[in-house]
Order: structure tokens, then sequence, then C-alpha cells
């Protein structure tokens, strides 16, 4: 069996990987898929303190399949709250959607 | 409603009522009369009238029973803590008796003064601007509003005088420190052609927030108070176990070491006494405080505010001496007597009567603290009754002579007089006319005596009054108890107060000769008058007060006294007794010694003389002129000071008041501002520019090691880096830059950095 | 699961039924011509669905139960609903005139208000981590679509885009830091967890305790993220100036008592066994947040952005009254403060808000210096918002001074004086903002031309209550205080 420590550095470094992507990527979408990557690694880390170290039960894997339901419908508001925006500004650009500040 | 004490007279039910009937004033005012200046002042005046007769009622039912000490204490409960109650209360007892005769009269007879004041009945002027002081013969725009803020002022004392527990207390406390703001600033559209010269709206920010300074560290007390006692209620914290409790246990301070509780609390309390009562470091406000109207004045330096400092003194005097001259009643002593010596001296080189007026005070107060720092807990009282009198007519007296002096000028603009210039020979020339005439300055006085005097009698009055003019004013009897019980084992604080008594005699006999003696230095002053209608209700609230400065002395002779004490009882001392058997403070008459009473005889009179002596001769023969040019030869703003070249560089510095408020200002005020502006920027330029910077730095490198990975991400990145850099060559930088990623950024920072922390750290 | 625990999610149920309500009749009624009289109605079905699900609350009061495994029906959660059912009906009647104009889809607006409050509901009464993620990220999303809701507003965009990333960021963090909660204990049981740390973990997952702690830093950017705390508060400010003034209101005193709740059972009770860590980070973020949020605030020009630096100070303040809780078996001494302080915090801000929003309504502007001589345009609004200013600020006879009063009653008692110290300053600071919009409104003229402001009816109501009870609440905090002591003494789980 593939030790648990494999599975959490691989979730540690997909999250890193998703915050890279939230911090650095200009358009919005690009910034939303970073976070997807973030759950995702979440659900990695969820599924296998599941399969090693729960108690009983199936709620890592629940836990799991709950983040990624969420994450669809986080998915839905976000491109839609960017089409709008799009509508209104003609660009998504996280860097230039700053009108409001100090 | 339940009482403690078992059959009380049915009288003392009314004694919840009396802080409210002034409060329902001001609703009245502010909901429904504001339109109606004369039925606002009405309102007022009625309602504070009714809280003195009723007050008065109470305070003579209580001297006719016999022995009364325990307060009568009325209260339900109120806010639930823990397992106990915080109780909405009031409670009488001879101190708050005491102070019954002499807060709602005076304040009624301030209100009265007002109507005169503000001009109630004259018509309003189209010149006038909302927020500044009227034109003579008009009344001011915003009287109604005047007479709501004083009437809450009243509330504000009332309440707190008959608070049964420090919660209360500290609700009217508050209450008095708003009522002091809006007051203080009530002449907010007014401004000074001078920058540097404080407007009121600047006063009234001044005192508010300095005075919030000292309610900050006794809040701080009240709090810890509470968490040894789990009681905030008088009769709770004063039961003499639990002083005894207070007194034994003690806390680790750092530097000091073991202090009792009693003494770090009572110096903590003590300190909101000396923001209200301006004592020395927090009486800068107090003089920029006369930026208010004169009545507000009054009752800020006699019925309310600062005497409410002094209370809180008196009132928590029990707690300050649990430990017998401990280190707290050090302080207080120290505090005051320095204070009254310090503020004499500054009274001594200021030019503006009213400034004068303030600085006396804040010397008088600290003369009441240092009679408590010594133990002479009943001498401190009877000082604050009396001082309340006198201080009141010399305030509303002060307000008189400006007012007349402003009709006088009125009037010498109307015959054009200001515009000539005599001089010795006869001559006369014509000088430009101008607004900018101070009709506060007494060196532009001189000679009223004769025109206003009415205003002058009684004034002198309280002026004699003030400097403790012997046998007849009250003055003397509270001074003189007050020097004796310090020469009794004190002989510091007893040599400080003799030669503040002694500059305070000195200055009012200044003042006295400037004002009012002399011949007139100004055409204001040769046509100032109070035969105005407005005068009548302003000189007859003088006299009430006159009679009283005298008179209310003489209810705390001392029973030893030569000759006079034969005829006294002394009934204010043995009044006061009864409450300090109740609550167990040692006080006692002293046998009669006759250094004590020379030297008060001696500082006053001869303060008095010297005065007299020294300015007899001010500014005589320098002919009448026009004062409105500070630079123009012959002004009487030119007249020197005849202390001023015997004193030389001191002069100088009393003038400015030791600079106190420039000291402030630099110490302070500007380190602040510069504080927020540099923790406004500190985001930027020191803490986010590099931690944005090194991260930059930090994913230039990834990106250049990971570059044949993802070609697209290290594009993104370099892209990214290009915009951050730019951003960071923006001139005007703040935290906040709008952009979603630089919030992110600083928040995952922040978790990032904590994680590092919690691995890297040694468990 | 059985009939009576149906009793104490009525509701829950009630607001379910109530949004669904409402999102129909509006979609039967939008297109009919003629059917705009009876949209107008809406706001009132809501309210009347908010008033039922306070009703609702009745059979859950008084005891600690749990319902269906993974909900509680405890005092403190009833403590939280009601507050938020009652917050949200002011909003409801602060955002009749203010959409009046702004929008035509205005029931949609009040149906998701209910979702919201749902949304609340679950997320105070959870004990088990998966539903605490779905409370809120149920409460977030529905706040996404609320701040975005004036599609041709460009404000109101950037600040959904703002909020949007950021808390979907900041869910993803938290997450990460339930997952590691999970794998340390293999339970997502509250009670589970707690027990698995007071007492050395079994089995396979022996040896993770450790990563409890890493778990507390990660939790805290999500609830800190709610509750607007230094450094995660950067996005409220934007958000705050964008959003709808109402959904402003909202978010500044129900979602963020919300954060403050989920915080507080999850620290209190789940990780008490590492109180010593948790209250060191609090007390830090405490003294950060009450400092940069007043500091931040002198400098504001923009009331709306002012209010927001200042109710990310509040929230400072707040996290004073959690980080002196002192812990004994089941009781939990000084936390009634925070409850107190949420409270009254709840009527001042919303009415502060209201205030905006009446002038916002009625000329649009937002600018502080736009409130110069309120007094002469509208005596009543000057003097509302002078005493939620007053009761901001913390001085008596206002709601808000009982807040502060209990909350740094408790750091005294715990006698974390530099705390104490450092937020006595700040309320000086703070003072001086807020007397700054009073020196506007009473001492400053109008503009020439200004016309006095009026007021719409429901906003009338609005201000009516919220001003009412900052006073009451100050003048006879009595049953407050006493509900809000048994609500904390009863949290607990099982």
């Amino acid at each position: 069996m593939v030790p648990l420590t494999w599975y959490l550095v691989l979730a540690a470094g997909l999250f890193c990987i998703g915050v890279f992507g939230a911090l650095a990527r200009k358009n919005a979408v690009g910034v939303l898929m970073g976070v997807e990557l973030m759950l995702n690694a979440v659900n990695i880390n969820l599924v296998a303190f599941w399969r090693h170290t729960a108690v009983s039960g199936m709620t890592g894997q629940l836990f799991a399949i709950f983040v990624i339901t969420v994450a669809a419908a986080e998915a839905a508001v976000g491109l839609a709250l960017f089409i709008a925006i799009y509508r209104q500004r003609r660009t998504v650009n996280v860097e230039e959607i700053d009108t409001m500040k100090g | 409603m339940h009482e403690t004490s078992v059959a009380v007279p049915a009288i003392f039910n009314l004694v919840p009522i009396l802080p409210f009937l002034p409060l329902a004033a001001f609703v009245l005012i502010v909901l429904w009369a504001n339109r109606d200046k004369k039925l606002s002042a009405g309102l007022a005046i009625g309602g504070v009238g009714l809280s003195w007769v009723l007050g008065w009622a109470v305070a003579f039912t209580t001297f006719g029973i016999e022995g009364f000490g325990e307060p009568v204490r009325m209260f339900r409960d109120w806010l639930p803590t823990g397992r106990t109650w915080q109780a909405f209360g009031f409670a009488v007892d001879p101190l708050a008796a005491a102070m019954l005769i002499m807060v709602p009269f005076v304040c009624f007879l301030i209100f009265v003064y007002s109507v005169g004041y503000m001009g109630v009945g004259k018509p309003e002027s189209d010149h006038d601007e909302r927020g500044a002081p009227a034109e003579p013969g008009h009344v001011d725009r915003l009287a109604s509003r005047f007479f709501a803020y004083i009437a809450l002022f009243a509330t504000g004392m009332i309440g707190l005088i008959l608070a049964d527990n420090l919660i209360m207390l500290l609700i009217f406390w508050e209450i008095m420190g708003l009522c002091s703001y809006l007051l203080i600033g009530f002449w907010f559209a007014r401004k000074y052609d001078d920058p540097k010269q404080i407007t009121p709206k600047e006063a009234g920010l001044k005192a508010f927030l300095t005075t919030r300074i000292g309610d900050t560290v006794m809040l701080a007390g009240i709090f810890l108070l509470y968490a040894q006692t789990q009681s905030l209620s008088f009769a709770d914290i004063f039961k003499p176990e639990t002083l005894e409790r207070l007194a034994t246990t003690t806390v680790n301070l750092p530097l000091i070491g073991a202090t009792p509780w009693a003494t770090l609390i009572g110096i903590l309390i003590f300190c909101g006494a000396i923001g209200k009562s301006a004592q020395f470091p927090l009486h800068v406000w107090l003089p920029d405080a006369m930026e208010g109207p004169t009545p507000v004045s009054a009752l800020i330096h006699a019925a309310t505010m600062v005497s409410a400092g002094v209370y809180l003194a008196i009132r928590t005097f029990p707690l300050m001496q649990a430990v017998p001259h401990g280190p707290a009643m050090q302080f207080m002593a120290f505090i005051g007597a320095f204070t009254a010596l310090f503020a004499a001296t500054i009274a001594v080189a200021q030019n503006d009567i009213k400034r004068v007026l303030a600085y006396s005070t804040i010397s008088q107060l600290g003369y009441m603290f240092a009679a408590l720092g010594i133990g002479a807990y009943v001498a401190a009282t009877f000082h604050l009754l009396t001082h309340a009198f006198f201080k009141a007519l010399l305030f509303l007296g002060s307000g008189s002579v400006i007012h007349g002096m402003e009709h006088g000028h009125h009037a010498g603009m109307g015959q054009q007089v200001l515009g000539i210039r005599y001089s010795d020979t006869g001559d006369q020339y014509p000088i430009p006319n101008t607004h900018a005439f101070d009709p506060q300055d007494m060196r532009n006085m001189g000679g009223l005596f004769r025109r206003m005097p009415r205003t002058a009698w009684t004034f002198i009055i309280g002026g004699l009054a003030l400097s403790g003019f012997p046998i007849v004013t009250a003055g003397f009897w509270s001074k003189d108890e007050i020097l004796s019980d310090a020469f009794n084992g004190h002989t510091v604080v007893f040599i400080t107060l003799a030669l503040a008594a002694l500059l305070t005699a000195f200055y009012t006999a200044r003042q006295i000769v400037m004002t009012f003696f002399g011949a007139p230095r100004t055409a204001a002053a040769e046509h100032a008058s109070e035969h105005d209608s407005i005068f009548a209700w302003m000189t007859v609230p003088l006299m009430a007060l006159a009679v009283f400065a005298v008179a209310g002395g003489w209810v705390g002779i001392p029973r030893e006294f030569p000759v006079l004490g034969a005829l006294s009882t002394n009934p204010f001392h043995h009044y006061i007794e009864g409450l300090a058997e109740a609550l167990e403070i040692h006080v006692e008459e002293l046998p009669f010694n006759s250094v004590p009473l020379l030297t008060s005889l001696v500082v006053a009179l001869g303060g008095l003389t010297l005065g007299w002596l020294v300015y007899r001769k001010f500014g005589v023969g320098a002919g009448l002129a026009p004062a409105h040019e500070g630079d123009r030869e012959g002004s009487p703003l030119q007249i020197p000071d005849p202390l001023a070249r015997p004193l030389g560089g001191l002069y100088t510095v009393l003038r400015n008041k030791y600079y106190f408020d420039e000291i402030y200002h630099a110490v302070f005020i500007r380190p602040v501002q510069r504080l927020a502006t540099w923790l406004y920027r500190v985001d930027d330029l020191w803490v986010i520019d590099p931690l944005v910077d090194g991260v930059g730095k930090l994913w230039r490198g990834i990106s250049e090691v990971g570059q044949w990975l993802d070609t697209h991400i290290v594009d993104g990145a370099v892209n990214g880096l290009a915009a951050v850099i730019g951003w960071c060559g923006g001139f005007v930088r703040v935290i906040q830059t709008g952009k979603a990623q630089n919030y992110l950024l600083v928040g995952l920072v922040t978790v990032s950095v904590l994680l590092g922390a919690f691995l890297l750290l040694p468990k | 699961m059985n009939l009576t625990d149906l009793t104490y999610l009525l509701p829950e149920l009630i607001l379910l039924l109530a949004a669904t309500a409402v999102f129909l009749l509006d979609l039967l009624w939008l297109k009919r011509p003629g059917a705009e009289g009876k949209r107008a109605l809406l706001p009132y079905v809501a309210l009347v669905g908010l008033g039922l699900a306070a009703l609702g609350l009745i059979p859950s009061l008084g005891g600690v139960r749990q319902v269906a495994t993974m909900l509680a029906a405890d005092p403190f959660a009833v403590f939280f609903k009601a507050l938020a059912i009652i917050g949200v009906a002011v909003v409801i009647l602060t955002a009749i005139p203010y959409l009046r104009g702004r929008t035509p889809y205005r029931g949609e607006f009040y149906a998701l208000l209910l979702a919201v409050t749902l949304a609340v509901c679950l997320a105070v009464g959870a004990t088990n981590l998966v539903l605490i993620y779905l409370g809120m990220e149920f409460l977030s999303i529905t706040s996404y679509v609320l701040v975005g809701f004036l599609r041709h507003d460009c404000k109101s965009g950037e600040a959904a885009l703002k909020y949007f990333l950021y808390g979907a960021t900041a869910s993803a963090v938290m997450l990460y830091g339930m997952s590691l909660l999970y794998g340390a204990t293999g339970t997502t049981d509250l009670g589970g967890i707690a027990a698995a740390f007071a007492s050395a973990p079994q089995g396979a997952g022996a040896g993770l305790a450790w990563l409890g702690t890493p778990a507390i830093i990660l939790l805290l950017a999500g609830f800190g993220f709610k509750a607007s705390l230094v450094p995660f508060h950067q996005w409220a400010p934007d958000t705050y100036e964008g959003a709808p003034t109402p959904v402003t209101a909202f978010l500044s005193t129900v979602s963020k008592a919300t954060g403050f709740a989920v915080l507080i059972r999850v620290f209190m009770v789940v990780l008490a066994a590492m109180q010593y860590q948790w209250t060191a980070l609090l007390i830090a973020v405490s003294i950060v947040t009450m400092t940069l949020g007043n500091l931040t605030a002198l400098r504001q020009t923009n009331i709306k952005r002012l209010l927001a630096y200042s109710s990310i100070a509040q929230a400072g303040y707040i996290l004073i009254g959690v980080a002196a809780v002192w812990m004994s078996g089941a009781t939990f001494t000084g936390l009634n403060g925070v409850l107190i302080y949420l409270f009254a915090y709840l009527f001042t801000n919303v009415g502060a808000f209201a205030v905006v929003t009446a002038v916002e309504s009625a000329t649009g502007a937002t600018e502080v210096k736009d409130y110069a001589g309120l007094v002469t345009r509208s005596p009543w609004l000057a003097g509302l918002l002078f005493v939620f200013l007053i009761s901001l600020a913390g001085i008596p006879p206002t709601g808000g001074f009982m807040g502060k009063f209990f909350v740094f009653g408790a750091a005294v008692q715990q006698r974390l004086w530099v705390l104490v110290a450092i937020a006595a300053v700040n309320s000086v600071i703070a003072a001086f903002y807020y007397l700054n919009v009073v020196r506007y409104m009473f001492f400053t003229p109008a503009e020439e031309g200004a016309e006095p402001i009026g007021v719409a009816w429901p906003l009338r109501g609005a201000l009516l209550v919220t001003a009412v009870l900052t006073l009451l609440l100050g003048l006879a905090p009595g049953p407050l205080i006493t509900w809000a002591t048994h609500s904390v003494q009863l949290l607990a789980l099982r």
C-alpha cells in the first residue's frame, strides 16, 4: 500500500500549485481554476485520511463528495459573476478591476 | 423601590426624580419647544428650578434629622452581573445633601442669567450666522439648543451627586463630558483671524479628549474595583471589612512591587478626577474651555464639571484613606498642592478676564485635592461649596463686564468715537475703525466701576471671597480651615498653599484694579453700561450669589475661633461628621492655633494690598485709545505689565502658561499624527513592498528553474510580476490597492508565516 | 430522527418554505401585467416568513438537544438564530426603498435574504465539520449573489468579484485545515474531535495530533474571513462600499456574527485542549485588527468605507472577549460579553447603515462631506445617526457601551492588561472619527440649495426599531444579559 505520507505530500504540492495559480493568474477564470486545484488537494487529503486513519464510517469520502458538489455550485455562481462583469467592462482581468481602493 | 432605612421622611421618595426634571426639560425642548426660544428658556429654568426647590426641601429635611449619617438609598435591580445585580439607584447622605444645597441653586441662577446673556426676548439679527455669537441687542439664533444642552448638563451633575453606585456615577459623568463638548463648542462657526488662536470647535474637542484620558484610566480602576469586591455600590465598597481587605491584600506591580489594591484603585480613580477637575498635567483644557459662552464657563467652573472631579474624590475618600496617609493620599496631596501654586503663578500673567478666573479655578481645585490628600475631608467639602458660589459669581460678573464692553464698543462705533484718538495734550486725530477688538482683554478696560456699579460691587465681593478677605467672606473660612488642617503636620503642603493664597489675593487685586478702577483705557470702556433691559436678568443672579459668597462661610466657623467662635456652633462640621462617622473616617475639629490664622490674614491682606499697589498706576496717563490694533502706538495693549520688567523671562514663561500646550502638541499630538501617517503607509513601504518583492523574486526563481514545465504559467507569473513591480512604482501607495489578488497574498503570506513559525520553532 | 426532532428544525424548515414561496410568487407575478402591486407585497411575505421562523424557535428554547446527528438545538445556536432573524428582518425593511428604481428583480432579493438566513441557522447550529463547511459555503455563495445583485452597477460587480475570489480561496484554506483535523482524529464530529484531542488518539491516527495547531491556523483564515479579522479583512472595505447598502448592513453584522459563532464553537469546544495556543493567536489578531481598522478609518472620506473599517475595528474588540474567555469544565466565564456585544452591535450597525441607506436613497451621496448640515436637512436622521455613532464609540447610555463594558471587563478579569490598554487607546482614536461625522452633521453648514431628506415608511420602521433597541440595551440591558449568560452556560456538546 502506498504510505499515507506520499498522499499528503502530493496534496500539499497540489495545494501550493493552486495557491500559486490563484495569486498569479490575471484572468478571473484562471484564479477560479487555482481555487479548484486547492479544493482537489483537500479531496485527496480527505480520501487518504479516510483510507488510513478513520475510525469508522464513510465520512471522508462523503466529505469529499460534498466538496466536489459545492465546488461546482461555487463555480457556477462565479462564472455567472464573471459574465456579468465582462458585460460591464469587457474584461475579467483581475488586475484591472480595482476602482475601489484606499 | 425598596429602602434600607427604617423611618425616613416621605420627601425622600422625591429624590429619584430630581435629576430627571432637567432631563424632561431637555427632551421637551428638543422634541417640541425648539422653535420658541422663550419657551425653551422657560422650560429649562422651570426644570432646574423645580429640582432646586425639591433639592432644598430634601436637604433641609436632613438637617433636621439628628445624627444623620447613613445614606438613605432608593434603588432597583438593573444590570445582572453573574450572581449579583447592579442597581439603578440614588442615595442621599450628608455629602449629597450639602451638594444639593449648592448645585441646583447655582444652576438655576446661571440659567436665569443665561436668559439675559443669550438675549432671549430680543429680535433675531439677519446678519448673525448660526453658531456664532449674536450682535449686541439680538438673540442668539441657537438659544433653544443652548438651553437644551445646559438642562442636560444640570441633569448630569444632579444625577452624579445622587448616584448610589459607580455605574450610575459613570453614566452621569459621561453625560457631562458629552455636554461639555457640545457647550464649549457651542459657537462652532466662530473663527479668528489669528490661526493660532483656538476656536470653540477645537476647544470642545480638546476638552473632550483630554478628560477622556483621565476617564479611561478611571475606568480601569473601576473594573479592578469590581473584580476585587464584586460590587460597585458605595454601600458595599465602603464596608469596613471590604476596605480592610483592599488595604491588606496586595498586587505585584512591575517596577513598583507589592501595592495594596486600595492604593492602586484609589490612584486610578483619582486620575479620572484629575482629568475632570483639570489638575496638572491634564489642566490644559480648562482655560480653552473659556471659548464657550460665559454661562457655560460658570457652569463648568462652579456648579458642575470640575466640581464633579472633586466630588468623586470626596466620595471615594474612604478608599483612598483605607491605607491612612498612604501613597494614594500623598499623590493626591502632591498633585493638589502643586497645581494650586502652579496655576496661581500662571494666573498672575494673564490679561483675558476669563482666563485669569480659569487658572484661579484650577488653583482652587488644587486646594481641595490637597486638603483631601492630607485628610481634611470636611475642609475640602466646605471649600468646594463656598468656592462654587463665589466662582459662579465671578464668572457671571465677568460675563456681565464683557457684555457691557461689547455694548460700549457698539455705542462708541455709533458715535464714531472709536475713530478718534485723544492724546494727553487734547489733540484729536481720526483712526480707521476695525473689528479686531477684544472685549475680554483687561488692558482694554479700566474705570468700569462708575459705569457698571452693580456688576462691580458684586464682582468685588466675589473677588474678596476668592482671595480670602478675613472674617466677612466665605472664602476666608473655608481656606483658613484647609490651612489650619495643613499646619497640623503637613508643613510642605502648608507653605505651598500659603504661597498660592498670597498669589491668589495678588492676581485678584490686579484683576479688580485693571477692570474697575483707574481711567477708561478705550472708548468701549468709556461707553460701557449695564442699563439695557437684559442686564436685569443678569444682575439679579449676581446679587443672589453675592449674598452666598459672603454668608455661605458662616456655617463653618470653628467653635474655638476667638470671639466669633462663641457665637458659632459650626453646624457644617457637625453635619458632615455624621457621614464621616458612618464611613469611619476620622475627622476632628482641631484646637485653635494662631499661626495658620495669622498666615491666612497676612497672605490675604498682603496679597490684596500688593496687587493694588503694583497695578493702581496701570495705564494712567496713557489716555484713551482705540484698542483695535495691537501694534499701534498708544494702544492699551502696548502698555507693559508692571511685572514684566522685574520678572523678565519668567514673565514670558508665565504668560505662555509654561508652554504646556506647545509641549503637548510637540510630544503627543504631532507624533500621533505622524504615527497614523506612518502606519498608513507602513504596509507598502516597509512591509508589503519588501514582502511582495521578496515573494516576487522567489517566484521568478521558481519559474526560471521550471520554465520547461509550463510556459503558460511562467508567462502569467512574469506578467503578474511586471504588474506587481509596476504597482510598486506608484509614488503614493496605500495598503488597500483595490486588487483582489494583493489582498489574497497578504492573507496567505500570513498563514504561511504562522505555519512556518509553528514548524520551525522549537516546541 | 423522529417527529420531535423535526420541531427543533422548525425555523430552518419555515425559512426554506418561505424562501421557495417568495421565489415562486415572484416568478408567478413577474410577467403578469398589473401584478406590480402584488410584487410589492413580496418583502412583507418575507417578513412574515421571518416572523414565523422566529416563532419556530420556541420548541428549541431552554435545552441542549442533538438533532439528526449533525445539528444542535442549544441555547447558543438559538441566540444566533434569533440574532440573524431579527437582523435580516431589519435589513429587509431598509431594502424596500433602496431597491426601488435600482433593479426590477426585487423579489429574488428577498428570497435570497431568506436563504441566507437559513444558511446562518445551519452554520451556527452545526456540530459536524461537514455541516459547518456546508453552512458557511451556503452563506458565502448566497452572499456573493446578493453583493453583485445590482447587475448594471459597476461597483456592485467589482465588490462581488473581490468577495468571491477572497471567499473561495479562504474557504479552500479552511477546508484544508478541516481535512487535517479529520486526519488527526479520524472523525468530523466536533464532540469526537474534542474527545480525541483530550485523550491521545489511538490506532493509525496516533502521532498525528500535532496537526491540531496547523489546523487552527488554517481554520482561522476561513473564520477570520467571515468575521473580517486582520489580515483576512482586505476584501471588506471594497465589498462594503460596492455592495447594495442593505447587503453591507447584513455582511457587517449577521454574517460577521456567524463567523464569530462558528469560531467560538469550534475553538472553545473542539480545540479546548489547545486553548493555550489559540488564545495567544487571537490576542495578537485582536490587537492588529482593532489598531489597523481604527487607524485606517481615520483617513476615510466615504461613509460606507468608514463604517467598513469601523466594523473591522469592532471585530477586534469582539475578539478581545473571545480571547479573554476562561474555561472550567462546561462553563465559559466571560463569553457572555461577546454575545452581548454582537447583539448590541447588530442594532447599532444596521441602524447606522439604515441612515446611510436613507441618505443614499434620497440623494445618492455616500461621502462623509455630503453629511454636512444633515441636522438642518433631516434632524431625525442626524439625531439617530448620532445615537448609533456614540453607541459604536461605546459611550453610555447605549448598547455599544454595555458590549464594551462586558468585553473589556472580561479582559480585565483575566488580567490581560496590555490588551485592555491597547483597546482603551483604540477606543479614544475611534471616538475621533465617529465624532468627525457628528461634527459634519451638526456643525458644518449644508451646501447651498440642499433640500430636506424624506424617509420612506419601511425605513422609518427599521430606524425606529434599531434606535429604540440601541438605547434600550444601554438603559435596561438586564434581559439581554440574562439571556446571553444563559446561552453561554449551556454551550456544550451532548
